[in-house]
């Protein structure tokens, strides 16, 4: 039987979440690419976020749009445990609809995987306004 | 697993291919707070995703940005042309909707939407072609 999954999966992370650590917040700006963010406010215990996806097997991008600021610290990427890399948020200066990419995430074979984040400590905040999977090789 | 009946696609994200340098158009009125286009002003510019469909009858439903320097976009499944929108108006105008129905999918899986500027209104400009949202449905057996 032929199996089926997206190749394409766009998360608005303020709609809901798998599961998050630490506390967030919605957060409504006109400017904003999506009018909407997701706000994990400053603390300095452990912050996280989850999301259960449907992958096809292949070569996907992981793309991320956000807030850059200089309150802001980095996340560290993974699916289903394993790492795809980190994602700074801090910049000197306010920048909405930053977008950052990871390239060459290898899903082996077709299924429902575990999208999140982790930041194990440290200050400041986090945010997301979209995530979005595209699959671009086999 | 069973087969999507309803796909959402966010433009402005991410894409699976593209031939022009894309702009991510931010706009409080704008439904979905953005769009993606480009200023480039060439034909034959597009950009496409992958998405996952059932057999069936589907709807697509395009919002997009009218302007007085906007193209005619074909849309586009595995190369089949299914419809046009026109993005020339005389003002600058946000989430115009185009519904193109009654598009047959034979047979269920990977299916590559494609937006393509292919000439432009006679009364435009040049050829901009931005998009805020695009959604298919499924609406029949």
């Amino acid at each position: 039987m032929t199996v089926y999954a997206p190749r394409h999966v766009d998360i608005w992370p303020w709609t809901n979440q798998k599961s998050v650590t630490g506390a967030v917040t919605r957060v409504n700006n006109t400017g904003y690419l999506g009018l909407g963010r997701l706000l994990w406010t400053n603390g300095a215990g452990a912050r996280a976020g989850y999301w259960d996806v449907a992958l096809d097997a292949g070569t996907w991008t992981l793309t991320l749009i956000y807030q850059k600021a200089n309150n802001m610290n980095s996340m560290d990427w993974v699916l289903n445990g394993n790492s795809l890399g980190n994602i700074d948020q801090y910049n000197a200066t306010t920048v909405n609809n930053s977008v950052s990419q990871i390239t060459g995430v290898i899903v082996a074979s077709p299924g429902v995987y575990e999208l999140g984040f982790t930041r194990p400590s440290g200050i400041d905040y986090l945010n997301l306004q979209l995530i979005t999977l595209t699959r671009t090789g086999a | 697993m069973d087969l999507p009946r309803r796909v959402e696609i966010v433009p402005w994200g991410f894409w699976k291919a593209i031939n022009f340098t894309p702009v991510r158009l931010q706009g409080s009125s704008y439904l979905g707070g953005g769009a993606i286009g480009a200023d480039d002003n060439a034909d034959q510019k597009y950009i496409e995703w992958e998405v996952l469909l059932d057999s069936g009858t589907w709807a697509i439903d395009i919002i997009y940005l009218k302007q007085a320097n906007g193209a005619i976009t074909d849309i586009k499944i595995d190369g089949s042309l299914v419809g046009s929108i026109d993005h020339y108006n005389a003002s600058t105008s946000g989430n115009n909707v185009t519904t193109i129905s009654g598009i047959s999918i034979g047979t269920p899986g990977y299916k590559i939407l494609r937006l393509i500027t292919n000439s432009k209104n006679a009364s435009s400009t040049s050829y901009r072609h931005y998009v805020h949202f695009i959604t298919l449905r499924r609406t029949g057996a």
